[in-house]
């Protein structure tokens, strides 16, 4: 507004000032005058067509950043698409195992009253042998029963013991225990016929798997694996068992583990724009695995 | 066990690596990680949870390296342009 004011009061000046035999000695100004409003016009020119431009290029900006946000939205659902597959398969897993569990379980309930009921079954049998070798005195014949019916009872119980066993190594297999099963079959079962004095001087060195009286504790080991573990770490914590000696048994011994970590993205940009890194080792490698 | 991309691990055998990039692939982590001492050993391992303790188990499977071999190229350009 200040500029077309200045420029109508010079002209009124001028045209009112200026004799008009004189305005020939103005065409000089005028042309001076005039190149200069077509440089004026010239940055007009320039300075719409920066604002054309800078338009566009927001224009490009806010597609890529859409594109940009598109693309990390698809990757996100995709990774918690994958998440949620994975957490259904490891929740059907566990219900799988949960399943075998509780059937192993309830077949233990079933296998301890079969372990009663032969101990029952032949405790009588022996007591009664033993009043009748007491009624009879030292009876060569009765005793030699009463040798056999322990013997039919250790037979007995070891038989239905290895049923057990076999059965149980089948469940952990089930669970994805596939390497070398891990009770024995062959384990040696300690019925213990001793006397209170030989469990006495024996209780230091031994664990008791007596099932020939009533009051004898069933103390075989029905633990899964797992919970063995779970209990050897808890013995580990507790300091009650020695470290090293158990390192195979809780299967840490990789020596591809990862003991330590920090993040170091610093460094790890830095390697990023070393060419002789990147270049020289990490890219040729990845082709190396495609040709 | 957080996040181990962009880290410094140090294995059970007393080896020091960097690991330049994580994917998940088919429901498994695997990374791409290079030797603190040398350049020279770079490889794609899977990262495992045994025992609840977490394994970088070296890869065998050819056909699985040359899948992701591309899938790791093109995240380290990613970042590279990030970095610029």
């Amino acid at each position: 507004m200040m500029k077309e004011k200045i420029n109508e009061e010079t002209t009124e000046v001028l045209e009112s000032s200026v004799p008009e035999e004189l305005q020939k000695y103005l065409e000089a100004d005028e042309n001076a005058i005039s190149d200069i409003d077509g440089v004026l016009e010239d940055i007009d020119n320039k300075k719409e067509s920066l604002n054309s431009e800078k338009e566009e290029s927001e224009k490009e900006f806010d597609n890529r950043l859409a594109e940009f946000q598109d693309m990390i939205a698809k990757e996100r659902e995709a990774a918690l698409e994958d998440f949620a597959r994975r957490e259904q398969d490891l929740d059907a897993e566990k219900s799988r195992i949960e399943d075998i569990k509780l059937e192993q379980q309830s077949k233990q309930v079933n296998y301890i009253d079969s372990l009663k009921e032969i101990s029952d079954t032949y405790n009588s049998k022996i007591n009664t042998i033993e009043e009748a070798i007491k009624a009879c005195e030292d009876n060569e014949t009765l005793t030699k029963a009463l040798e056999e019916e322990k013997e039919k009872l250790l037979q007995t119980l070891e038989s239905s013991y290895n049923d057990r066993i076999l059965e149980l190594n089948d469940a952990l297999k089930e669970v994805g225990f596939d390497s070398e099963p891990s009770i024995d079959p062959d384990t040696e079962i300690n019925l213990d016929f001793r006397t209170d004095e030989e469990k006495e001087r024996d209780s230091k060195k031994q664990i008791n798997k007596s099932y020939l009286t009533p009051d004898t504790e069933i103390n075989l080991d029905f633990r899964t694996e797992e919970e063995k573990e779970r209990d050897l770490l808890k013995e580990l914590e507790t300091g009650k068992i020695n470290l090293d000696n158990n390192l195979d048994l809780l299967n840490i011994s990789d020596e591809n583990e990862v003991v330590d970590y920090e993040a170091r993205e610093d460094v790890i940009n830095d390697i990023y724009q070393s060419k002789d890194i990147m270049e020289g080792h990490v890219f040729p490698y990845l082709k190396s695995i495609m040709e | 066990m957080d996040k181990l991309e962009y880290a410094l691990v140090t294995l059970k055998n007393n080896k020091q690596y960097f690991v330049l990039e994580d994917i998940l692939y088919q429901y498994d982590t695997y990374d791409l990680i290079l030797n603190v001492e040398d350049e020279n050993d770079v490889k794609i391992v899977l990262q495992e949870v045994k025992n609840g303790k977490t394994v970088f188990t070296p890869l065998e499977d050819k056909d699985l390296l040359k899948t992701l071999s591309p899938l790791f190229e093109e995240r380290i350009k990613i970042k590279q342009s990030n970095i610029k």
